[in-house]
């Protein structure tokens, strides 16, 4: 692997060749609390110091809303959306998140070939950024706090700049152009590498590996976490919809109102919505709340072989963003028995 | 020799064409007119009643639901009496924005009701529709009125239809500078437009002059321009109150045809 | 379902009506002024629309009612059950319609009688009001288009299923979902704000929320008894709104929930049960 060093100076002028080369998106903060990846006009808005962004990378490459076709219902025809061609550049991405388009990928490309997500993900420039952990995060235990891939470049913080490990060709075309806004790394720089992840490791709130958190989970389905946890919940589907690995979507057709013409649509669905587990004849595979809780408990814990990770990233979002505040990592934690700060 | 007295009813059960439901009985004996009603039999729907002991914020909510045509009206007016009740002063800014939102309103209930419901009377047609034929231009300009009227409550308000953007104070969000400079801007390129299909809509029919005798109220704007808010109220007759007084100078009394009260100037 | 009249002569478009009965208006004023309105109404026959056409009959022989508004009155009522007798298919139009309206603000609170006497006195009328409720109360309702007033996009939806033989499809999850997809910050856990996001059934887009105003809850409870009015009391509580706050606001659009007196009670006591 290729290791440069650029100092912060320089990362604003490499920010915009980034913005040259495609739509860059990078976190920016919304609100007194809350950070989302915005479409980036002036390269000082980046925010280089963020806990996690409302919505996730995923939506990038599959759309929350999207028109999959037209038809024709005369003609019994359909006429495919064109998808737009241009370079979506995400910068700043943390590793949970990064491991998060991985699940993605396996699921929109290895598993089964979705060409809306292939498309888009083909024109994706995926940038990470090194963070230190809030007392939501558990990317440790899920043993993805340091990626390997997925990236194209990734930036690690220095007191004086980033060193920036490039991790694909795309990365080596993004720096190979602009040999004066990088350098080679020195000793010192890989001595401040190595302080950094110290430091950060020490700032997670618990420590060793959730490996066997599965089997737990499968031993004690009839955990009472489910029901005290479930009638607090408001089913309001903010966990599923601000995960970067949940990927459930629902289609439905849109008729035009001159009898022949309508769009086919698809949209972000939950499995905490009521006709998510919906089928003919009016069956429910997950008729009450807590079926769907405990559902998402189940399906974020499977393991995922290509990956091979949880599809859980432990990026907090779910906790961080529950309206009604019920703590996802605590609650796992009680069903396995791990001890630690919650 | 006795003549037979002749009574004639008319009875119009549902009006068409208007907001809300209402009747007309007119009884004429000896051509003479000596029953004259108008039936509100629209179910009433008791908001001085079902707002009391609310908070302030829910029932500014709920205000604009009074009436869909003039929504802005009800809820600035309920803001307003709120912000009197507790003495908050809001800023010029906001009652300028406000005032825009109301023109807004002013601008979408006069056209719709000018173009799309009285219109077609003059015309001789049951409804807009089947006069768009015939009549596309008018019927155009008309809805293009309504729509920068709707556009300009929905840029400001969040909608044109029960507004939710005025909030006490203020507003949960304002509208861009450029927003703003885009209204102005269709606002202009309208002119024309609107003073034509006005002409227009005057000349399809001689306006007949009313002798009725007849009391009209309005109040004097704030900042002395051509405004639709204010505090004191002017009556033709020459006299004028103050808003707060409006208690003491209007009497509302029920009548029995009618869910809708009527009222005296005194 | 509605099939297409298949043999007829003259005018073979299916026939539409839209009534009010106690309301605001706002659902008609939004089906008039949808952009394709023309379309429609070249597509449909509108056989009874008083508030645009006096070519109107109550109540007239259609395919398709478009209903808003609540039963108010004992005229309501009767024509609501003209209504039904002469329609195919029923659609309940609106918040009044489908949950009875800000006018049910004050169900439990106040009856008939305590709203007349605050608003009309000792005063008697020819016509006899009645305590406000939602059309299915009354009548069986083929669907339910929501929204104070009901969003353009599903106002087409349905029209368009209709036209082409097919039902349209209820939404069943909250505005939260369409809030997080549009990417807005989340004022109830930013700020504790009063949103009722979480139990009223999406469609809006989240447009309030957009506009840094928290939901007051205008398309009325999530459907098939998914609002969860319980879990979002504690919520509320725990943000530091009063029982009597959280109760008032999720009954201004609510009262006529199934649940939500059961709910309530569970989490704030008092009140019935």
């Amino acid at each position: 692997m290729r290791y440069v060093k650029i100092s912060k100076e320089n990362t604003y002028k490499f920010l915009e060749h980034l913005k040259a080369t495609g739509a860059l998106y990078a976190p920016q903060k919304i609100s007194d609390r809350f950070y989302d990846f915005c479409a980036i006009s002036d390269v000082h808005d980046v925010e280089f110091e963020y806990d996690r962004t409302i919505r996730p990378p995923r939506r990038f490459f599959h759309l929350p809303d999207e028109k999959m076709f037209n038809f024709d219902m005369t003609r019994h025809e359909l006429t495919p959306v064109k998808t737009q061609a241009e370079h979506i550049i995400l910068f700043g991405v943390h590793s949970c998140d990064i491991v998060g388009l991985r699940i993605m990928d396996a699921e929109f490309l290895d598993e089964q070939k979705d060409s809306y997500y292939e498309t888009r993900r083909k024109k994706g420039i995926i940038i990470g950024l090194s963070c230190l952990p809030d007392e939501y995060c558990f990317c440790n235990v899920r043993r993805i706090e340091f990626v390997d891939a997925g990236f194209d470049l990734f930036f690690h913080e220095l007191p004086d700049g980033f060193l920036v490990r490039v991790g694909t060709v795309t990365g080596h075309k993004l720096v190979d152009p602009h040999p004066e806004l990088f350098e080679e790394v020195s000793a010192d720089d890989t001595k401040n590498m190595e302080l950094f992840e110290e430091k950060r490791s020490s700032m997670f709130s618990i420590y060793g590996n959730w490996d066997n958190l599965r089997y737990f989970l499968e031993l004690r389905m009839d955990h009472p976490m489910y029901d005290r946890e479930s009638e607090i919940c408001l089913g309001c589907g903010n966990c599923t919809l601000t995960c970067p690995t949940c990927r459930c979507y629902d289609v439905k057709d849109l008729p035009a109102i001159n009898q022949v013409n309508g769009e086919r649509v698809r949209f972000w669905d939950s499995c905490q919505f009521r006709s998510h587990g919906l089928v003919a004849g009016d069956h429910n595979f997950r008729a009450t709340k807590k079926d769907r809780f405990f559902n998402r408990y189940h399906c974020k814990n499977a393991y995922c072989p290509e990956t091979t990770t949880s599809y859980c990233v432990g990026c907090g979002r779910c906790t961080y963003f529950c309206p009604a505040e019920i703590n996802f990592k605590r609650n796992l934690m009680e069903i396995a028995g791990y001890r630690g700060a919650v | 020799m006795t003549r037979k007295k002749i009574i004639r009813p008319i009875n119009v059960d549902h009006v068409a064409r208007i907001e809300g439901k209402a009747g007309i009985d007119v009884t004429i004996e000896d051509g003479k007119v000596t029953v004259a009603e108008m039936n509100i039999f629209e179910g009433p729907r008791y908001f001085e009643a079902i707002t009391r002991g609310k908070s302030l914020e829910d029932a500014t909510a709920v205000f604009p639901r009074v009436c869909s045509f003039c929504a802005a009206a009800h809820k600035i007016t309920g803001l307003q009496a709120a912000e009197n009740a507790i003495g908050l002063e809001v800023s010029d800014q906001t009652r300028k924005i406000r005032e825009l939102l109301y023109i807004g309103d002013y601008i979408e209930s006069h056209s719709l009701h000018l173009f799309l419901l009285a219109l077609p009377d003059f015309l001789g047609y049951p409804d807009a529709f089947s006069m768009a034929e015939e009549y596309p231009k008018v019927l155009e300009a008309g809805m293009r009125l309504k729509d920068i009227g709707a556009d300009i409550q929905t840029v400001i308000g969040s909608r044109y239809i029960h507004q939710e953007n005025a909030l006490l104070g203020g507003f949960g969000k304002l509208p861009s500078k450029k927003q703003f400079a885009s209204l102005g801007r269709r606002l202009k390129y309208l002119r024309n437009t609107a003073e034509e299909a006005l002409e227009t809509l005057v000349s399809y029919r001689p306006w007949p002059e009313s002798e009725m005798s007849r009391l009209h109220l309005a109040l004097e704007p704030y900042d002395g321009t051509y405004s639709v808010m204010g505090n004191t109220v002017h009556a033709s007759d020459d006299t004028q109150f103050n808003a707060a007084a409006y208690r003491m100078r209007i009497d509302e009394f029920v009548v029995p045809h009618s869910f809708a009260k009527h009222c005296l100037y005194n | 379902m509605m099939t297409i009249i298949e043999e007829c002569t003259g005018d073979c478009r299916p026939r539409v009506g839209v009534y009010a009965l106690t309301s605001c208006y706002g659902c008609q004023l939004k089906l008039a002024t949808v952009q394709k309105i023309i379309d429609i109404s070249n597509m449909v026959s509108f056989e009874s629309f008083y508030m645009l056409s006096s070519a109107s009959k109550m109540a007239a022989d259609v395919d398709v009612a478009f209903v808003e508004g609540s039963v108010s009155t004992e005229r309501d009522l009767e024509e609501l059950m003209e209504i039904r007798k002469h329609s195919r298919i029923l659609v309940a139009l609106g918040a009044c319609s489908v949950n009875g309206g800000v006018q049910s603000w004050a169900e439990g609170e106040m009856d008939h009688d305590a709203l007349h006497k605050c608003v009309y006195g000792d005063s008697k009328l020819t016509m006899q009001g009645l305590q406000a409720t939602p059309i299915s109360k009354h009548v069986d309702v083929d669907y339910y288009l929501p929204g104070c007033p009901p969003e353009e996009d599903e106002i087409m939806y349905f029209i368009s299923a209709f036209l082409i033989g097919t039902f349209p499809e209820p939404k069943d999850y909250p505005v939260c979902a369409e809030c997080r997809l549009a990417g807005n910050p989340c004022i109830l856990i930013e700020r504790g704000e009063p949103c009722l996001g979480p139990v009223i059934v999406a469609g809006c887009k989240a447009r309030c929320i957009g506009f840094d105003v928290p939901c007051v809850g205008c398309r009325g409870p999530v459907p098939h008894e998914t609002a969860w009015f319980d879990s979002l009391a504690q919520t509320f509580l725990r943000k530091g709104m009063t029982e009597k706050q959280i109760r008032q606001r999720m009954k201004i659009f609510g009262s006529h929930d199934p649940n939500i007196e059961r709910m309530l009670h569970s989490i704030l006591g008092g009140e019935t049960e």
